[in-house]
C-alpha cells in the first residue's frame, strides 16, 4: 500500500480551520491568514490491498470510502462503523479505524473524534498512519479545550522526530503561545528555527517567533528574526503580508517601549502592497514552472509519475496558497498610511520634526479622504508645535475647504484660530474660534477656544466683546485652568474701557482671591491706576508704597513708581516725586516708562530751576542706559541743563566729548546733532562772569564764536576722514547759519556734496545735501545722494527725506504717477516725519499734473488749512487751486485764489507775480479788460518784483490791451 | 551552498572563481525534464550549459545541457556578493563596486537564464555607479545593459543616462520623479541631486528636504543615505540649525561609521 498517492479528498474541517485562525490572528495585523500548514491535511486511509474478508464488508467498505471522497463524512462514518458491526477483521481493518477516525474529525465533534484516534494508536500502535493519527489526536485535544494533553502530545511527536517534527513543534509553540506562555512558546519555536529556515514549517516558525518574542519584551531579537526574514522573503516566507505584519509588530513594540530608532528600523522592513504582489507574482511563475518541468519529467518517465504528481499535487497547493495570500494582499488596505503615521509617530518623538513633515505631507496625495484628511489635521497639529505659524494656519484652511463638516473640523478651528493669534491676525482668530463655538458647542475645544476668542478681542480693543467671552468662560469653567487669568483680564477691559470704578471692584476682588496670584502685582498697580483716575493721589502713593513694600524689584516696579511719581506730583510734592521718577527711568522695563518718567522728572526741575539736579539726572540715565532710544535727547539735556546752570564751557565740553566718541562713526544719526547744539552753544557769548567768560568789569573785547567752536572741535587723535571732516564743515556751517550768514550755510552744504562722496556720509549728511542739491537744480547729483540714504540707511527715520526728493525729481520731470507714487511711500513707508508737508504738497502738485483736479483740490485745500504749515507751501497750494478752478472753466473762482495768494502771502515774490498774471488773464476772458488792466498795473507798479518776467509780460499787455507804452 | 558546514570548500571556490571568470562553482541545475544536476562547475557556450559532476571514481565527468532543456539554475551565493550586501548596508559604494565586479562578470553571461543573479549584483551595483560617478563602472554598465525588467532599476538607469546625454531633460524628470512619498531608487538619485542644487542656491530648506525626503522615503536604499545625511546636515548648518546638524552627524557616525562622509560631516561641525 502506498499512502502517498492522492486517493482521497483534502477537506479539512471547517472548526479545524477556524481553531487554528484563532491562533493566526494573533501572528498578524495585516488580517491575511494562512492555514495550510497549521492546518495540514486529513485524509481518509487507502484501501489496504487486503481489504475487508467478505464480499458484503468489501462492499461496504467501498461505498463508505466513496462517501468520504465525496465529503459525505456522516455517510462514511456509517458505512465504516457497519464494517466493524460486521465483523470484518484482518489488517485491512486499520484502514478503517483510522478512515472512520478521519471521518469523526472532519464531521467536527472532537471529542468523538479523540477517542477514535485512541482507539486506533492503541490498535495500531505501529501502524502506517500513526505519525497522522497522534498529531490528529493532539488537535482534537487542542480544539476540545484539553490544550495541556495537546501540548504534551505535540511534544511527543516532535521528540519522536521525522517529518512530523516540524509541524509538531509549529503546533505546540502556537498552542502555547495562544494559552499565554510566550516563554515556553518561545523555547519551542527556537528549536524548530535551530537548524535554519529551511521547510515551510520552520519560516512560519520564525514568524510566530519573532511576534512572541516582540510580545513578550525581547524586542532586538524579533528585530534580528524579523531581519533574517526580509533577507529570505522572495525564497522561503509564503506569504509576505505575514512579515509586514511581522514588521508591523515589531516596529509597534519598539515604538510603544520609547526605542524610537528601532522602531524606524523594523517599519523600514514593511513593504507596499503592490511590492509583495510583484513578488508574489514571481513565486507563483516559478512555483508554475517547477510545476510544469515536473510534468515533463514525468512524460520522459513513467516509473516517477506517482512521485512527481504527488510533488505537483504539493506545488499546485503552494500555488493556490500564493494566489490567494496575493489576492488577499492587493485587496488589503493599503498599509501605507498606517506605516507613515507611525513612522511619524517616532520621528516627532525624538524631536526630527522636518521628517515626521516629510511624511504627513507624503499622504497628502491620496484618494483615500480619511487619510487626507488625517495628514493634513497631523501636519497643521505639528507646524504649529513647531511653530511654522504660517503653514500651520495653511494646512488648517485647506482642512476647512476639503473637510468643512470632518471629524475633526473643530480640532481645525481651534488650531487655526490659536495659530492666526500667532500671528497677530486677530480678526480672522475671532472669526475662527467665533466658528468653533457656533458649530461646534459640545467640543473639547470649546472651553480654550472661548478663552482665547477672548484674548483676541481684548487685543483688538474690543473690551465689551472680551469681558462677554471671559465671563461665559468663568461660567462655563469657573475652575478652569485659565480662570484666573480670565478674571484678571475681564478687569483689565473693564479698566481700559474707562469703568474706572467696575474695575476697582474686579481688581480688588481678583486680589482679595487670588493674593499670590500670577497677576497679583499688577492687579495691585492696576488699583492704583483706578485711584489715580478718580483723582485721589494721597491714596494712589499710599497703594504705591505699599506694592513696593511687597513686591520690590518686580519687573513692573518702574510703572509703578511712575505712576506714584504722578500722584506725589499731583499731590505738589515736587521733590519727592522727581527723587521717585529717577528711580522709574532707572529700574523701567519698557522704554516707554523710562523716558515718560526721566522726561517728566526733567519737567518739574526745569520748573524748578533745578538745571544742575536735571544735567546730573541724565548723566546717570546715559550711564545706566547706554542704548536706551532717548539717549540723544538725555545728551542734548545735559548739555542744555549745564549750560542753563551757567556752565556753557562744561556743556561744551560734555558735546565735544560725545561728538569725539561717535564721530567717525557713519551709523551714529546723533552726531549732527550734538554738533548743531554745540554750534547753537558757540553762537552765544558768555555771559561776562560766567565760566569762559569774561571777568565782569573788564572792556569787552569781540567774542569769536567760530573760534570757540573750532575750540571744541578739537579732536585730537580722532582721523580725519572724509565723514569727519565732512561734520565738521557741517558744524561750521550751523554755526554760520545761527549767525545768520545763510550764503556760508549754503557753501558749506555745497562743499560737502561736491567734495565728498555720497558713500562716505551718513544718514543727516545725505539727506541734507541731497535737499541742497534739488535747492540748486542739480537733481541728477541729489538723486546719487537720496539713493545712497536709502541703501545704505534702510531703517533710518530720515528715508522721508529720500521719498520726497525723488517725487520732486520726478515732478519737475513731469512724471506725475511717479512723482505721486513716491510721495505716497513717503508717507507710508516712511512716516514722513520731517517731510511731511512738502509731500503733502507734492501730492496735490501731483494730482494736479496728472489731471485729477477733484483729488488735488481736497489735498490742496488740506494744506492750504493746516496752521502749522502756514507759509510759502500754503502761498502754493492757494496758488494751485486758483489752476485747478482754472482748469475747470470757473474764472471767477480762481480769481479768488489769485487775490487771495497777492494779498495774503506778498512775500514769496515768484508766486505773487504769477498770481496777478493769472488773475489778469481770468479777467481778460471774463471781458472784464479794466479789471485785467488794474492788475497788470499793480503788478507793473512794484518795484521789489521788477526783475521778474511776469512784470515783463504784463507791460506787454499791458502795451496790447490798454495801449499804454511798454 | 552552506558556508558554515563546508568553509574550506568554500573558501577554495572563491579563490577559484577569480581565474575563472565564466566559470561558476557548485550550481544546482533543474532541467524542464525533472532532472537536478549538482554540478560543480558550470560554463556556458552558446545555447549550451556544460556541466561538470562528479562521478563515481571520484573523478570529474564534463556534460552538456541545452539551454532550452534549463528550467533554472540555482547559482550560490558567492563570498563576494554576501560581503557586497555587507558593505551595501554601511553604505560603503565604491566597495560594492569592487565586490560585486567579478559577480557581474560572471552573471553576465547567464542574464537570460532563470535564476540568475544579474538583477540582484545591478540592484547593488546602479546606485553605487550612480554616487561613484567618476568611475569607469557607470561606461561598463551601458555596454552591457539590457532592460531588466524591474522597473524601478530600469527607470533610474535610463535617469542616469539623461543626466549625460540630456542635462536638461534629467532635470525636469528628475524634478517629476521626486514627489512625496515616492520610493523608487530613481526618486532617491533625483532628491539627491536636487539637493546638491539647492545646496549651491543657498536654499537650504529645499535642501534639506530633498536630502530627508531619501532618509524617509528610501530607508533602505543603504547606499544613498550617507550622501543624503550629510547634505542634510550642510542644509541644516546653512539655515543656522546647528543642533540638528549635529544630532544627525551622530546618525552618520552611528549607522555608516566608516564611510567618508563621517569625517566630512564632523569637519563641517566644527
Amino acid at each position: 500500500m502506498s499512502d502517498s498517492l492522492p486517493s482521497f479528498a483534502v477537506i479539512p474541517h471547517p472548526r479545524f480551520k477556524s481553531r487554528w485562525l484563532g491562533t493566526c490572528l494573533s501572528l498578524l495585523a495585516g488580517g491575511a491568514l494562512y492555514t495550510g500548514i497549521c492546518a495540514g491535511p486529513l485524509f481518509a486511509q487507502a484501501p489496504s490491498t487486503a481489504s475487508a474478508s467478505s464480499g458484503q464488508a468489501a462492499e461496504v467498505y467501498s461505498k463508505a470510502m466513496a462517501a468520504f471522497a465525496a465529503g459525505d463524512f456522516a455517510g462514511a462514518l456509517a458505512g465504516l462503523n457497519e464494517m466493524l458491526t460486521l465483523g470484518a477483521d484482518g489488517p485491512g481493518m486499520e484502514s478503517v479505524y483510522f478512515s472512520l477516525a478521519a471521518a469523526e474529525f472532519n464531521l467536527g465533534d472532537m471529542l468523538k473524534a479523540a477517542g477514535a484516534f485512541e482507539r486506533y494508536i492503541k490498535l495500531y500502535p505501529a501502524g502506517v498512519k500513526l505519525g497522522e493519527a497522534q498529531n490528529a489526536l493532539a488537535q482534537c485535544y487542542a480544539s476540545s479545550g484539553a490544550r495541556e494533553k495537546a501540548v504534551a502530545l505535540f511534544g511527543e511527536i516532535a521528540r519522536k522526530g521525522g517529518v512530523g517534527k516540524a509541524g509538531a513543534l509549529l503546533s505546540q509553540g502556537a498552542l502555547l503561545r495562544e494559552m499565554g506562555k510566550p516563554g515556553q512558546a518561545a523555547e519551542v519555536l527556537e528549536s524548530l528555527v535551530a537548524d535554519g529556515l529551511q521547510s515551510p514549517e520552520a519560516v512560519q516558525g520564525a514568524l510566530l517567533l519573532g511576534s512572541v518574542e516582540a510580545e513578550r519584551g525581547a524586542r532586538d531579537k524579533a528585530l534580528r528574526i524579523l531581519d533574517t526574514l526580509q533577507g529570505r522573503l522572495f525564497n522561503v516566507v509564503d506569504n509576505p503580508l505575514q512579515l509586514n505584519a511581522l514588521a508591523f509588530d515589531v516596529g509597534d513594540s519598539f515604538l510603544h517601549a520609547g526605542e524610537f530608532k528601532k522602531a524606524l528600523t523594523a517599519y523600514a522592513m514593511v513593504r507596499r502592497i503592490e511590492e509583495l504582489a510583484q513578488l508574489q507574482q514571481r513565486r507563483i511563475q516559478s512555483l508554475i514552472r517547477k510545476m510544469e518541468a515536473n510534468i515533463s519529467a514525468a512524460k520522459a518517465d513513467s516509473s516517477k509519475v506517482a512521485e512527481l504528481s504527488n510533488a505537483n499535487v504539493r506545488l499546485r497547493a503552494q500555488v493556490e496558497s500564493a494566489k490567494t495570500a496575493m489576492e488577499s494582499a492587493l485587496g488589503s488596505k493599503d498599509n501605507l498610511a498606517a506605516l507613515r503615521a507611525r513612522q511619524a509617530s517616532a520621528y516627532q518623538s525624538i524631536g526630527r520634526y522636518e521628517e515626521a513633515l516629510l511624511l504627513f505631507e507624503s499622504m497628502l496625495d491620496t484618494k483615500d479622504s480619511g487619510v487626507k484628511e488625517e495628514a493634513l489635521l497631523n501636519l497643521g497639529s505639528m507646524y504649529a508645535r513647531i511653530g511654522m505659524v504660517q503653514e500651520a494656519v495653511q494646512s488648517m484652511q485647506s482642512y476647512l475647504s476639503e473637510f468643512p463638516k470632518g471629524r475633526s473640523a473643530d480640532t481645525a478651528l481651534f488650531i487655526l484660530g490659536s495659530q492666526q493669534m500667532q500671528a497677530n491676525a486677530l480678526e480672522p482668530a475671532v472669526v475662527a474660534l467665533t466658528r468653533l463655538l457656533k458649530e461646534f458647542p459640545k467640543s473639547s475645544h470649546v472651553e480654550l477656544g472661548r478663552f482665547l476668542l477672548g484674548n483676541a478681542q481684548f487685543s483688538l480693543s474690543l473690551f465689551n466683546e472680551a469681558l462677554e467671552s471671559y465671563q461665559k468662560y468663568l461660567k462655563q469653567s469657573p475652575k478652569g485652568e485659565y480662570a484666573q487669568e480670565a478674571d484678571y483680564r475681564s478687569a483689565l477691559g473693564r479698566f481700559f474701557l474707562g469703568a474706572y470704578q467696575p474695575a476697582l471692584d474686579a481688581f480688588e476682588a481678583y486680589v482679595k482671591n487670588h493674593p499670590e496670584g500670577l497677576f497679583a502685582p499688577d492687579a495691585a498697580y492696576r488699583i492704583a491706576a483706578c485711584y489715580q483716575a478718580a483723582g485721589k493721589s494721597a491714596v494712589v502713593a499710599e497703594r504705591c508704597e505699599a506694592w513696593e513694600a511687597k513686591y520690590g524689584d518686580h519687573p513692573m516696579a518702574g510703572d509703578v513708581l511712575a505712576l506714584h511719581g504722578d500722584a506725589l506730583n499731583a499731590l505738589e510734592r515736587k521733590e519727592e516725586a522727581v527723587v521717585i521718577y529717577r528711580r522709574a527711568s532707572l529700574c523701567g522695563a519698557s522704554d516707554e516708562v523710562v523716558q515718560y518718567a526721566v522726561f517728566e522728572a526733567n519737567k518739574i526741575l526745569q520748573a524748578l530751576g533745578r538745571w544742575e539736579v536735571a544735567a546730573e539726572m541724565f548723566r546717570e540715565f546715559l550711564a545706566a542706559k547706554p542704548d536706551h532710544p532717548a539717549n540723544v535727547s538725555a545728551m542734548y539735556w545735559v548739555a542744555r541743563a549745564t549750560a542753563r546752570a551757567g556752565k556753557p564751557e562744561e556743556a561744551k565740553a560734555f558735546l565735544s566729548g560725545k561728538i569725539r566718541q561717535f564721530i567717525s562713526s557713519r551709523e551714529q544719526d546723533a552726531v549732527e546733532q550734538l554738533l548743531s547744539q554745540l554750534a547753537q552753544l558757540c553762537a552765544k557769548a558768555p555771559r561776562p562772569g560766567s565760566a569762559g567768560g569774561q571777568a565782569v568789569g573788564v572792556p569787552a573785547s569781540v567774542y569769536d564764536a567760530k573760534a570757540n567752536l573750532s575750540k571744541y572741535l578739537e579732536l585730537g587723535d580722532v582721523a580725519k576722514t572724509p565723514l569727519v571732516k565732512a561734520r565738521i564743515w557741517f558744524a561750521e556751517a550751523e554755526l554760520a547759519r545761527l549767525l545768520r550768514k545763510a550764503d556760508v550755510f549754503d557753501a558749506a552744504l555745497d562743499r560737502i556734496a561736491s567734495e565728498i562722496p555720497p558713500s562716505q556720509l551718513g544718514a543727516s549728511l545725505l539727506a541734507q545735501c541731497g535737499d541742497r542739491l534739488l535747492a540748486v537744480g542739480n537733481r541728477k547729483r541729489a538723486a546719487e545722494f537720496y539713493k545712497e540714504l536709502q541703501q545704505a540707511f534702510p531703517k533710518s527715520e530720515l528715508l522721508d527725506y529720500v521719498f520726497n526728493g525723488l517725487g520732486q525729481i520726478a515732478l519737475d520731470a513731469g512724471k506725475g504717477e511717479e512723482a505721486l507714487r513716491f510721495f505716497v511711500d513717503a508717507v507710508d513707508k516712511a512716516g514722513a516725519a520731517s517731510k511731511l508737508k512738502e509731500v503733502t504738497l507734492g501730492q496735490g502738485k501731483a494730482l494736479f499734473l496728472l489731471g485729477k483736479g477733484d483729488e488735488a483740490k481736497v489735498i490742496l485745500e488740506q494744506v492750504a488749512s493746516t496752521r502749522e504749515w502756514r507759509g510759502e507751501c500754503t502761498a502754493e497750494a492757494v496758488f494751485l487751486l486758483g489752476k485747478v478752478q482754472l482748469g475747470k472753466g470757473d474764472l471767477a473762482g480762481a480769481v479768488q485764489y489769485f487775490q487771495r495768494v497777492f494779498v495774503a502771502y506778498q512775500r514769496y515774490d515768484k508766486l505773487v507775480a504769477q498770481a496777478y498774471i493769472q488773475a489778469a488773464e481770468c479777467f481778460e476772458k471774463m471781458s472784464e479788460p479794466e479789471k485785467a488792466v488794474a492788475h497788470y498795473r499793480e503788478l507793473a507798479s512794484k518795484p521789489r518784483l521788477a526783475a521778474l518776467p511776469e512784470v515783463a509780460l504784463a507791460r506787454k499787455r499791458l502795451s496790447l490791451v490798454a495801449g499804454e507804452a511798454p | 551552498m552552506n558556508r558554515k558546514k563546508h568553509p574550506l570548500f568554500f573558501a577554495l571556490l572563491v579563490a577559484l572563481s577569480f581565474g575563472a571568470i565564466l566559470r561558476l562553482h557548485a550550481e544546482k541545475v533543474f532541467q524542464k525534464d525533472g532532472k537536478v544536476q549538482n554540478a560543480k562547475e558550470i560554463r556556458r557556450d552558446g545555447a549550451f550549459i556544460f556541466l561538470k559532476l562528479a562521478n563515481a571514481e571520484g573523478g570529474v565527468t564534463e556534460t552538456l545541457v541545452p539551454l532550452n532543456q534549463v528550467e533554472r539554475i540555482e547559482f550560490p551565493e558567492s563570498a563576494a556578493l554576501a560581503e557586497a550586501r555587507q558593505l551595501w548596508r554601511g553604505g560603503d559604494a565604491k566597495g560594492v563596486l569592487e565586490k560585486t565586479s567579478e559577480v557581474m562578470n560572471s552573471q553576465r553571461v547567464y542574464r537570460d537564464v532563470p535564476g540568475n543573479q544579474w538583477v540582484d549584483v545591478i540592484r547593488l551595483r546602479l546606485p553605487a555607479i550612480a554616487l561613484e560617478s567618476g568611475s569607469q563602472a557607470f561606461e561598463d554598465l551601458q555596454k552591457d545593459w539590457t532592460p531588466t525588467g524591474d522597473e524601478d532599476l530600469d527607470v533610474a538607469f535610463r535617469l542616469l543616462v539623461a543626466g549625460r546625454t540630456d542635462p536638461a531633460g534629467a532635470q525636469v524628470a528628475r524634478k517629476a520623479l521626486a514627489k512625496p512619498g515616492a520610493a523608487s531608487l530613481a526618486a532617491g538619485l533625483s532628491w539627491l541631486d536636487l539637493g546638491e542644487a539647492a545646496l549651491k542656491a543657498s536654499r537650504w530648506k529645499d535642501a534639506v528636504r530633498c536630502f530627508l525626503s531619501v532618509e524617509v522615503f528610501l530607508p533602505n536604499q543603504r547606499l544613498l543615505q550617507p550622501k543624503a545625511l550629510l547634505g542634510a546636515i550642510k542644509g541644516f548648518i546653512g539655515s543656522g540649525e546647528r543642533a540638528k546638524a549635529a544630532a544627525l552627524v551622530e546618525e552618520l557616525k552611528m549607522e555608516y561609521p566608516s564611510t567618508p562622509e563621517v569625517l566630512l560631516a564632523a569637519e563641517l561641525l566644527r
